[in-house]
């Protein structure tokens, strides 16, 4: 079910950031909701799931920005493992230890995207822009602590009902060890 | 029995990170830089469609309520404005319509061919590349309206871009001020080629030999040598030239005549040979 929901959301940022956010003044430059939404992902989610919405977001991403498809899948993979391999180590599921991983991670996701176009099309370079780049590598770090709030309530209510549920099963099995099935 | 299970889960996870993982990343690998969509990628873009269109929509509904209750302050200075510009525009016109009428006269004295029209049609702008880096957009037409992959948009004003990707029900176009985006292109005034590359605001006109005279605000036009343009489509006027002590060519920054901000409807030209009227 939390694969659903956090997929849903994936595609509502997806349309959100190409449609409604276009329209935002260039001072306040574009929040990538979904790229929050991929390292909360890397570190709550088993792997597997994880890496399924991941490649999901990815082809999602891919067909509506840049000239050539694949790019997005792997840069967003690449986040993917490199934050869950992290998580494994150090406490980064905690609010306030994210803003610093998500501003390098964002920063490296940006840098396989440049190199990989770079590579399929050594002639047409992109134009790096540092002041962009810097923009909302800034909005993005701010934003870090107040979506991963949202994401926790959604991840977290998720929780509470299947506690609840786990509750009410305990509470109708009466008779005999009831703790056998949960070891 | 139990301790079977504890064995069985990381030689699952092991399995899981040996075997599919490689796989995945592998496929991965191997489709990247591709240009056509695959399955997929169309299953994608028809589900992520709908869920643009319907942002547009109410995003174009709550601007239109913004601009026409909330957003009148100083629209009589504006009204103002605008008259001001219709008489000049209506100047404009006249002089234009005269040298549309000199232009079908020597047309007919030299007996040269009409050019027939090639078929288009007219889509709106649905989504735009949230990226920092390239610069495409989606449109709510595809396969199944005639739009295929190469065909030109472009707008009232001029160039717009080109299709890259098409599923049934919606298109992926590459603006012309992608870095990706080239247009063969010819300088109104001296008539000399070029190429138009975008840098992802505006455009760059590359190969101009440094002996050859450019001034701000010529005006370009599409060469039709590309095969994907059709001749005498408006690119753009020069901005800036710059010569440099180094390098055979000069650097030259254009402005393009359409505004890529304010684009929401384009025209698809529907044309599958090469032209080269």
């Amino acid at each position: 079910m939390r694969f659903f929901i956090f997929l849903f959301l994936g595609f509502f940022f997806i349309g959100l950031q190409s449609t409604v956010f276009q329209d935002l003044p260039k001072w306040i430059g574009m929040p990538d909701f979904l790229f929050l939404l991929i390292v909360f992902i890397a570190i709550h989610f088993p792997i597997a799931k994880g890496a399924a919405l991941t490649i999901i977001f990815g082809i999602l991403t891919e067909v509506i920005s840049g000239y050539f498809l694949g790019i997005y899948a792997i840069a967003y993979l690449l986040i993917f493992f490199m934050i869950k391999g992290l998580s494994i180590g150090l406490a980064i599921d905690e609010s306030n230890h994210q803003p610093p991983i998500v501003a390098l991670s964002y920063l490296l996701a940006n840098v396989v995207i440049y190199a990989c176009t770079a590579m399929l099309s050594a002639d047409n370079l992109l134009p790096w822009n540092w002041g962009e780049i810097l923009q909302r590598l800034l909005i993005i770090t701010i934003l870090t602590v107040p979506m991963n709030i949202l994401f926790e309530m959604l991840w977290k209510n998720k929780k509470k009902n299947n506690d609840q549920q786990l509750f009410v099963k305990l509470f109708q099995q009466q008779k005999g060890n009831r703790y056998r099935n949960n070891r | 029995m139990r301790k079977k299970k504890k064995q069985t889960q990381p030689i699952k996870i092991i399995a899981l990170v040996v075997v599919l993982l490689p796989i995945i990343f592998y496929i991965l690998v191997a489709t990247i830089g591709r240009q056509n969509f695959s399955l997929p990628h169309r299953l994608a873009i028809e589900i992520l469609g709908p869920v643009q269109n319907a942002f547009s929509k109410t995003l174009g509904l709550g601007s239109n309520v913004w601009h026409h209750y909330f957003s009148l302050v100083g629209v009589a200075k504006e009204n103002e404005q605008l008259r001001q510009e219709i008489q000049q525009y209506k100047k404009i016109t006249s002089s234009f319509r005269e040298a549309a009428a000199i232009n079908g006269r020597l047309q007919k004295l030299l007996n040269l061919e009409k050019s027939t029209k090639d078929p288009n049609i007219s889509a709106q702008i649905i989504g735009r590349d949230p990226s920092l880096w390239f610069k495409t957009l989606t449109i709510n037409k595809g396969s199944s309206s005639g739009i295929s992959q190469g065909m030109p948009v472009i707008t009232a004003e001029g160039v717009m871009g080109q299709v890259i990707n098409v599923s049934p029900h919606y298109a992926k176009i590459l603006a012309a001020t992608d870095p990706n985006s080239a247009i063969d292109t010819i300088i109104q005034g001296n008539r000399i080629q070029g190429i138009i590359k975008g840098d992802g605001h505006g455009y760059k006109l590359r190969y101009i030999l440094k002996n050859i005279t450019v001034n701000k605000g010529d005006r370009l036009i599409t060469s039709g040598m590309g095969g994907i343009f059709p001749k005498g489509l408006p690119i753009g006027q020069v901005d800036e030239v710059i010569k440099s002590r180094r390098g055979m060519f000069q650097k030259i920054n254009v402005k393009p005549a359409v505004d890529f901000q304010r684009l929401e409807y384009v025209t698809v030209i529907l044309h599958t040979k090469p032209s080269s009227k």
